[in-house]
């Protein structure tokens, strides 16, 4: 699954990078992102992603990792993890980019999202809109946490 | 694969099911267990207990009420809604509908109730009931409320209901003319249904309303105003010329998912056949009716 995004912003590429690199903050923009852990700045996290489906749960504890941070213009991220109980697998690979405009700056927002194990059995179609609608929810956080920044 | 291990509780009385369901942070009903089972077992769902509502009195009785409603218990099994002479006679259309729920070892143990609390998305019953005006009786720790079929499904497998409430019974109100449900049949795909509803006016000739629902097309069953509203007032003999007039067109309004047993125009196609099909039964139900 591939979602795309991008938003112009009045501030200027450096003020955009501090909000982003503020990882507590950016997380709180994930839904049902928990319980974020620093292990190394800029290079290593963990985190623990919560979904729930009508009955069905899910409980990943995610390892995260920027791959490259090209400051202030580009960060690769990539995470993943296991639900212990379903063996439910999610992995997200992520491009982030800022680019200088005259009045501001845009942001883009590349993320590859996979799904794997038994938990898609019961309906791609279903999950595939649920990771959409996150990804919007995302998008609108994002939005308005960099608007006030 | 064999489930994790949960703790089994059987009440007898539905106050002690409510207290029951409120002690651990995984708890289920379990009446049929068709899907709940099957979901432990594959260990997509977990469960620290169950609550088998087998041992409740009055959970499955299937009835007419002094308003002339009917009654049809949550555990009723699809296999006696199928067999009820009450509901063959007072609504065949759900009684057929309930003859071709899954296998037959499924609507011998399955029920209605779990059926809608479950939502599968692929489900039949939630979406004829839908056109059907019933509502639901769930029963909880703040009480009892009633909610119409049309809120009770929220989206694939999330309805309404509270974790800690029972879906007790359902009631249908009296119909005023024929009613249809059509589907493809178990196993044949994709899975697409539509329910329909007619209100007749005195004499039986004039259709006075129509409810139809369509369901597995998309989350939940969904209705399409202008179809409704081109049956509203007409002759039961021009019905289906009429529809012939907004079709197929008044179809687009529909939420349509592409799966892999079909396209979003297929899956359409195929409910405007159905479609058809219900509005042919109805006429021919309604002409029985008056003679």
């Amino acid at each position: 699954m591939q979602f795309t995004m991008s938003m112009d912003l009045s501030a200027a590429p450096e003020e955009m990078w501090r909000v982003l690199t503020d990882v507590k903050r950016i997380s709180e923009c994930i839904p049902g992102c928990e319980n974020v852990q620093e292990i190394e700045r800029l290079a290593v996290y963990t985190a623990t992603v919560k979904q729930k489906i009508g009955p069905f749960k899910l409980e990943v504890p995610a390892d995260i990792r920027i791959d490259d941070a090209d400051e202030p213009a580009r960060v690769r991220m990539h995470a993943a993890g296991s639900d212990k109980f379903t063996g439910t697998r999610l992995s997200v690979v992520m491009d982030v980019t800022l680019v200088p405009e005259e009045k501001g700056t845009r942001l883009t927002v590349d993320a590859q999202f996979e799904v794997n194990g038994r938990l898609v059995t019961l309906g791609m179609p279903m999950i595939k809109r649920r990771a959409e609608q996150n990804f919007q929810e995302f998008e609108s956080r994002l939005q308005a946490l960099l608007e006030k920044a | 694969m064999r489930p994790a291990a949960f703790e089994y509780l059987r009440p007898t009385a539905r106050n002690e099911a409510i207290r029951d369901v409120q002690g651990s942070d995984a708890a289920f009903f379990y009446a049929g267990g068709t899907e709940l089972l099957l979901a432990l077992k594959m260990r997509v769902l977990r469960a620290d207990r169950l609550i088998d509502l087998k041992r409740i009195p009055d959970l499955d009785s299937i009835h007419l009420s002094e308003q002339g409603d009917l009654i049809v218990g949550a555990r009723a099994t699809h296999r006696q809604i199928e067999t009820s002479a009450l509901i063959q006679e007072a609504l065949p259309a759900l009684s057929q509908l309930c003859s071709q729920v899954a296998n037959i070892r499924v609507r011998s143990v399955g029920t209605i109730g779990g059926n809608l609390c479950f939502a599968e998305p692929h489900a039949d019953p939630a979406t004829l009931l839908a056109a059907l005006g019933a509502r639901l009786h769930l029963v909880g720790p703040e009480g009892e409320r009633v909610v119409a079929a049309d809120e009770f499904v929220l989206g694939e497998f999330e309805t309404v209901r509270g974790e800690h409430e029972m879906l007790t019974h359902i009631v249908i109100p009296p119909q005023a003319g024929p009613s249809s449900y059509r589907r493809f049949r178990h196993g044949e795909r994709p899975s697409v249904g539509v329910g329909m509803s007619w209100r007749l006016a005195k004499g039986g000739k004039v259709i006075e309303s129509v409810r139809i629902r369509f369901g597995a097309l998309g989350p939940r069953p969904q209705s399409v105003e202008a179809v409704e509203r081109c049956l509203a007032g007409v002759e039961i003999d021009n019905a289906s010329d009429e529809l012939a007039v907004v079709l197929p067109d008044a179809l687009d309004a529909l939420e349509v998912i592409s799966d892999r047993h079909g396209g979003d125009d297929y899956k359409r196609h195929i409910a405007l056949t159905l479609l058809k099909r219900c509005v042919a039964d109805c006429r021919e139900a309604a002409v029985v009716r008056r003679s």
